[in-house]
């Protein structure tokens, strides 16, 4: 599974898992991330699959 | 999850507010919201004039979009700080001027290293202090400069309620009772000239202002300022995160409790503030820190040697 973060390009090896816990598997907060699932904005329950394309921004901001 | 209005399939769920809700009831939402907490804090009166400070990043430009919408007369400010790096201010300019055009509104940009002859970065070489903390006091400058010059009634900025409990925790932790004092969403008016400020946002989490951004085709820099990677802001914002995910609300909390809880406190007495004998902003100084740190530039562009001696002079706040 290929996952976009930022300008980065992680590979995963699974077919599939629930954003939720893709997201604790990375070490984000899932009150500090966006998945995007296909271009469409999701959430933590979705079942995301290695056809999607998947991206994750991050919404922490410092300053 | 489905959206609770219209049963579509949702897009976000956000457990302190036990609500999940679909793309476009959360546009809408979002919106009302924001109009809901302006008039909770009384934030804004009809027919005012609101500058909006701009950073090219979501929060500010989602800000300024919103209260376009709500029918808020708004003119935004973009102060372009010179940081080269990762070109972060000529991008984050771009992204503020494109969507200008894209609101149909105007935009007064001011360059730091035109006005000051010194970009934000360059002002490390001569003052002790770090380069965020000389860059708020500049900000802060400007924004109050060009709200009393151009007759705004009110300056608007786009913080969040993850700005704002990472501040407060920051603070607390220092327990800096003048800053607890000042925080609020909304500070007045305060004579001679100090601009009134509001946070319209102040109870929205970044992951509630990212959404609307990411729904509403926001096009906003995803780049940090480069001296941002190493904020104590953002090792806050992780811990308070982390605490919200087991306790959904804990966020939202700590700041209105801080907020009722300034009725109570015994702060210090607020410094009375004058005019600044050089350029007539507010100040508690008679001559503003402002004043101070452009009268070092200038000594340094002059080569004065009595400009390092004076290096690590005190510069107060405001
Ligand atoms: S991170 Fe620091 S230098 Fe960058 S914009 Fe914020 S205050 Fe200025
Ligand atoms: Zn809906
Ligand atoms: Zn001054």
């Amino acid at each position: 599974m290929k996952i976009q973060l930022h300008n980065r390009v992680k590979e995963l090896e699974i077919d599939s898992i629930k954003a939720r816990v893709l997201l604790k598997e990375l070490g984000i907060s899932p009150g500090a991330a966006l998945v995007i699932k296909n271009d469409v904005l999701v959430c933590e329950d979705e079942i995301l699959t290695a056809e999607d394309s998947i991206r994750i921004i991050k919404t922490i901001s410092g300053g | 999850m489905r959206c609770r209005n219209c049963r579509e399939k949702a897009v976000i769920h956000m457990p302190a507010h036990k609500l999940a809700l679909c793309g476009s009831c959360y546009i809408s939402w979002f919106e009302g919201y924001t109009e809901r907490t302006i008039q909770k804090f009384n934030m804004l009166k009809p027919g005012e004039q609101i500058l909006v400070a701009v950073s090219g990043g979501k929060d500010s430009l989602a800000l300024w979009q919103v209260l376009t919408r709500l029918g808020v007369n708004t003119t935004a400010l973009y102060i372009h700080l010179g940081i080269a790096q990762k070109e972060y201010s000529d991008t984050s300019l771009a992204k503020a001027r494109a969507f200008e055009e894209r609101l149909n509104s105007s935009l007064i940009v001011i360059d730091v290293a035109k006005e000051l002859g010194m970009s934000v970065p360059e002002t490390k070489r001569l003052m002790s202090r770090k380069v965020c903390a000389t860059c708020g006091l500049i900000k802060r400058y400007y924004m109050n400069k060009t709200a009393a010059d151009g007759e705004f009634d009110a300056i608007a900025t786009g913080h969040n309620l993850d700005d704002e409990t990472a501040s407060l925790l920051g603070n607390t932790m220092e327990w800096r009772l003048s800053y607890l004092k000042r925080q609020h969403p909304v500070l007045a008016e305060r004579p001679p000239g100090l601009k009134k400020k509001v946070k319209p946002f102040c109870y929205f989490t970044e992951k509630e202002t990212a959404t609307y951004a990411f729904l509403t085709g926001i096009d906003y820099i995803m780049t940090e300022c480069p001296y941002a990677l190493h904020a104590s802001s953002i090792e806050y914002k992780n811990v308070l995160n982390a605490l919200e995910e087991n306790g959904a609300g804990r966020k939202r909390r700590f700041y209105d409790h801080l907020l009722k809880a300034q009725g109570h406190l015994a702060f210090p007495e607020e410094a009375e503030l004058n005019r600044c004998r050089i350029c007539n902003q507010p100040t508690t100084l008679s001559v503003c820190s402002f004043c101070n740190i452009s009268k070092k530039i200038r000594e340094i562009k002059d080569k004065k040697p009595s400009a390092i001696s004076r290096q690590h002079s005190a510069v107060a706040e405001v």
